[in-house]
């Protein structure tokens, strides 16, 4: 599972008000390469939600290697619409959110503390009847 | 071209029942318009005739051999024939009855149950379900209208731009793959674990592909790609005529680590995703699976709706969706765009082959908010325009009112018109009888 989809995942277990963003609780961690595709990055970064991001980082970062760099504290005019960043940024971004990947672990839900394991890198979010 | 053989040997089969009967369609429809309109529920039915389909007619023809075949093979359901052993005599035995004969893996169980290990092996590795999946994901995407027109992401940008799209019911990735070809970002959820593992053994092997090609600067790797997945890169080199062959082409000749990701997921119970997400999202059949309740604590419609109002909700403003499904019986295609209606999508449902009980395809094709299909006429498409609030009705008529006596008189006329014994008109028609009584 990449942290980009982790940043839009949320828990809809019975009793959660909000469910994002769900803990990460890390056994493996795997880094991959990609290209760089500047332009969807631009125009995906408005719907990620940064500071999910920023401590997925701080969960997943330990276990890389090499380790994560902490994202910086808030992204250079990211409320306008397409963000002007920098091409270490871009790339540093496209990193966290593409190739990283948490192979086994778990995903805790922050309200009501179910856990969601993951495992080969497939998250599995089935619910019982009884948690809808 | 493995999957020929198959297809030719189904077309000997029901080529001699159809053949005069394809000939027959054939020249009743040159005379009608090219669409039909009709209802289902609330939701307008586009229905399309074979050269409507602008996935490359040629292509397809060639590729199915001939129009009979082409009537006969692109259609059934895969999952329906991949549960039965002896397909071939099935399907043989099926051209002359609808589809409710058809075995459905539907009604043995839960999804997760009947893609095991083995059937998600078998599904994956059949040539005639890669190519059905493919031809239906193609023609899902079509219908997205997603590519770099700046339909969708509203910036009116000509260049192409990758969408993030919701593959619902991915099963083992090969509609996942399609998006890939075409440059997009996917996230694939199902309820078989199995078909899960299949689809993320393909991403792995693209992978290593991947690294592999990097560090070979790239230079052998098209004879590496062709070894791999044979299927699918004969397919991509038969049609020339692919949509945005410039980034297809490059993302094809070079192996590009996988765009996907996957997700265990039961979309009955509503989709996990923070609101406004998604680009548009497809399901390539899948739906149909919602109808059905396995345990006692299913209830079809409970799911259906748990399922639509999360998809409205996940799905960023505009998106749209095109979700391909096999309705059992006409009932269940009704449940579904209601369910779709009531949560506030707009849109319809895009009938592929409507003459033919095998090849018949349904695509749900909703938009959220404003009306999707401009190629559906309101005014045709059967009162409600699409996009009509939620929970509004129509205001009831009272009992008895509209009785009047212009309408009775009308009434009697219409009566004897009929030749029906009618009392004559008097004075006294229409007449309310005192109170006495």
């Amino acid at each position: 599972m990449r942290l980009l989809t982790h940043n839009f995942l949320r828990s809809n277990v019975k009793g959660t008000e909000n469910g994002y963003p769900l803990i990460i609780e890390v056994t493996t961690v795997r880094c991959e390469e990609s290209p760089v595709d500047k332009e969807f990055l631009l125009g995906l970064i408005p719907k990620v939600d940064y500071s999910a991001l920023r401590s997925a980082v701080r969960h997943m970062g330990p276990h890389c290697d090499p380790p994560l760099p902490d994202l910086p504290e808030v992204l250079p005019s990211a409320v306008g619409d397409v963000p002007s960043l920098d091409d270490a940024t871009i790339s540093i971004l496209h990193r966290v959110l593409f190739d990283v990947y948490l192979v086994e672990g778990y995903l805790v839900c922050p309200d009501t503390g179910r856990k969601f394991p993951v495992k080969d890198g497939i998250p599995n979010m089935i619910l019982h009847e009884d948690e809808i | 071209m493995s999957d020929l053989t198959g297809i030719s040997r189904d077309s000997e089969l029901n080529g001699k029942a159809h053949s005069s009967g394809c000939q027959e369609q054939a020249s009743d429809f040159s005379s009608l318009s090219m669409k039909n309109f009709s209802r289902y529920g609330n939701i307008p039915i586009v229905e399309t005739l074979e050269s409507d389909i602008s996935l490359d007619a040629k292509m397809t023809a060639g590729r199915w051999g001939g129009g009979i075949s082409r009537n006969d093979e692109i259609n059934s359901n895969p999952r329906r024939s991949s549960s039965s052993s002896s397909s071939s005599s099935s399907s043989s035995s099926t051209t002359t009855t609808t589809t409710k004969r058809m075995s459905r893996p539907e009604l043995t169980g839960h999804a997760s149950l009947f893609y095991d290990a083995r059937e998600a092996k078998k599904y994956d590795s059949s040539s005639r379900m890669v190519g059905i999946q493919r031809e239906i994901t193609e023609r899902a995407i079509e219908l997205l209208k997603l590519d770099g027109r700046g339909t969708v992401d509203g910036h009116g940008r000509g260049s192409f731009r990758p969408s993030l799209v919701l593959d619902v019911g991915c099963g083992s990735g090969l509609s996942g793959q399609v998006l890939e070809e075409h440059g997009h970002v996917w996230l694939g959820c199902d309820v078989s674990r199995d078909m899960l593992n299949v689809a993320n053994e393909r991403m792995e092997h693209k992978r290593e592909e991947a690294a592999a090609a990097s560090h070979d600067n790239g230079g052998g790797s098209d004879d590496e790609d062709d070894e791999f997945d044979d299927d699918d890169d004969q397919d991509a080199d038969d049609d020339p005529s692919m949509p945005d062959e410039n980034n297809g082409t490059r993302r094809r000749r070079r192996p590009s680590p996988p765009t996907g990701d996957l997700l265990h997921h039961d979309m009955g119970t509503g989709l996990p995703f923070r609101p406004a997400t998604f680009d548009a999202c497809i399901s390539i059949s899948a739906l149909q699976w919602l109808c059905y309740s396995n345990t006692r604590d299913q209830f079809p419609k409970k799911r259906l709706m748990r399922f639509f109002s999360s998809l409205y909700v996940v799905l960023r403003r505009g998106a749209r969706a095109v979700l391909q499904f096999y309705p059992e019986t006409a009932e269940h295609a009704i449940l579904i765009s209601e369910c779709a209606a009531r949560v506030g999508f707009a849109g319809g449902i895009v009938v592929d082959y409507p003459n033919s009980t095998k090849a018949k395809k349904h695509y749900l094709t909703t938009k959220g908010g404003v009306c999707v299909a401009d190629d559906v006429d309101p005014r045709r498409a059967g009162g409600k325009s699409a996009g009509g609030k939620r929970g509004e009705k129509a205001p009831r008529k009272r009992k008895g009112v509209g009785k009047t006596k212009e309408w009775i008189l009308h009434k009697k006329e219409t009566q004897r018109k009929k030749g029906k014994d009618t009392r004559m008109d008097t004075k006294y028609t229409g007449r309310k009888r005192p109170t006495r009584f």
